[in-house]
């Protein structure tokens, strides 16, 4: 194994801070960002990204679970339906990603770039683009309100299964099992932890209340993390060292980001949260415009 | 032993003990530490309260 040179260690450290600031302000695990940023601004290669960034959202939702495991918040049936697909999802994602680091080099524009590094860039612009709007539509809506049919509970796919967070909701185990398939790759083949679109579709999409749409996808997300830190580190696609300066930097981040959050009014983390993500999306897209340019 | 270490589900029981460990490590002891905390400014606010 080849070491890193002292300067991305201490990259690794700068991201993890503020990565943990964060998630102790906005309660969002941040993996989204972790996975871009050691490739962009570290140079990271993508693969090695990808497996690194999983233990750094390992990481993170233990810690989170750990913190709610007294709340009586966390729906385990759902978070278990919710994985099943997962499972699979995780496989074909990181089967994908070692497929395509197997892949020979695609030629843009007469320069050789790395087939793995362009087509995850490219998926991650489009997510990060589709999060920033959704964040920044957000905060001009309301929760539906209760009682009222979710857009899950609309779908008729037999079977169906009733979960405690859900009363009066009868849910298609398909339906909730394709979804989790959808996360799970992006999971294997991102690094995403998969929260930051499963929490608001468990509000919107389930009607589920927002802590223990937080809570339940905490526990979902720690399942397929789990499956595809095994699949990335049997592909050789993680550095414990490079993941050990990113959760110190996190822990002290996420003290940080708390201390913030406390002096600063829920509508107007929303909105800072979402320019983050728009600014994520700008360092991204200069990346992959170089690239391809 | 060392054939134990180079195998890859090694590799792999590393991977998901260290971060876990750590996860759950610090949430811990920052749970301790708030607690703590809280006690003393409950305990102080008391003292104060009663010397009032």
């Amino acid at each position: 194994m080849s070491w890193f040179s002292p300067a991305t260690y201490l990259g690794a450290l700068a991201i993890g801070l503020g990565i943990g600031a964060l998630t102790g302000m906005f309660g969002v695990g941040g993996g989204f960002l972790v996975t871009p940023l050691l490739n962009v601004l570290l140079g990271v290669p993508m693969p090695l990204a990808v497996g690194t960034g999983l233990l750094q959202v390992l990481g993170t939702t233990s810690s989170g679970i750990y913190l709610r495991r007294k709340s009586g918040l966390i729906d385990l049936k759902l978070a278990v339906t919710l994985f099943g697909g997962s499972t699979v999802g995780v496989w074909l994602g990181t089967a994908t990603l070692n497929g395509l680091k197997g892949a020979a080099e695609v030629k843009v524009r007469g320069n050789p770039v790395a087939a793995a590094d362009l087509y995850t860039l490219i998926i991650y612009v489009i997510m990060l683009i589709g999060i920033a709007a959704y964040m920044l539509y957000d905060t001009s809506r309301t929760a539906p309100p209760e009682g009222e049919r979710s857009p899950f509970a609309r779908i008729r796919i037999p079977p169906f299964a009733c979960y405690d967070s859900l009363p009066g909701n009868a849910l298609s185990i398909p339906a909730l099992s394709y979804f989790g398939l959808i996360l799970g790759f992006l999971t294997g083949l991102l690094g995403v932890g998969g929260g930051v679109v499963l929490l608001p579709a468990l509000v919107y999409l389930a009607g589920m209340r927002t802590h223990a749409a937080a809570a339940t996808s905490l526990v979902m997300v720690w399942f397929s993390s789990v499956i595809a830190v095994v699949g990335h580190t049997l592909g050789g696609n993680t550095r414990l060292d490079l993941a050990i300066p990113l959760l110190v930097g996190g822990t002290v981040g996420v003290q940080l980001g708390v201390a913030i959050a406390d002096r600063t009014r829920a509508a107007q983390l929303k909105r800072y949260f979402a320019w983050v993500v728009v600014l994520a999306v700008v360092v991204v897209a200069t990346k992959l415009l170089n690239m391809i340019w | 032993m060392s054939d134990l270490m180079s195998t890859g589900w090694f590799r792999v029981l590393v991977a998901l003990t260290v971060p876990v460990l750590w996860g759950v490590g610090t949430a811990w002891f920052f749970e301790r530490l708030n607690a703590r905390r809280a006690a003393l400014k409950a305990a102080q606010r008391d003292v104060h309260q009663g010397g009032a």
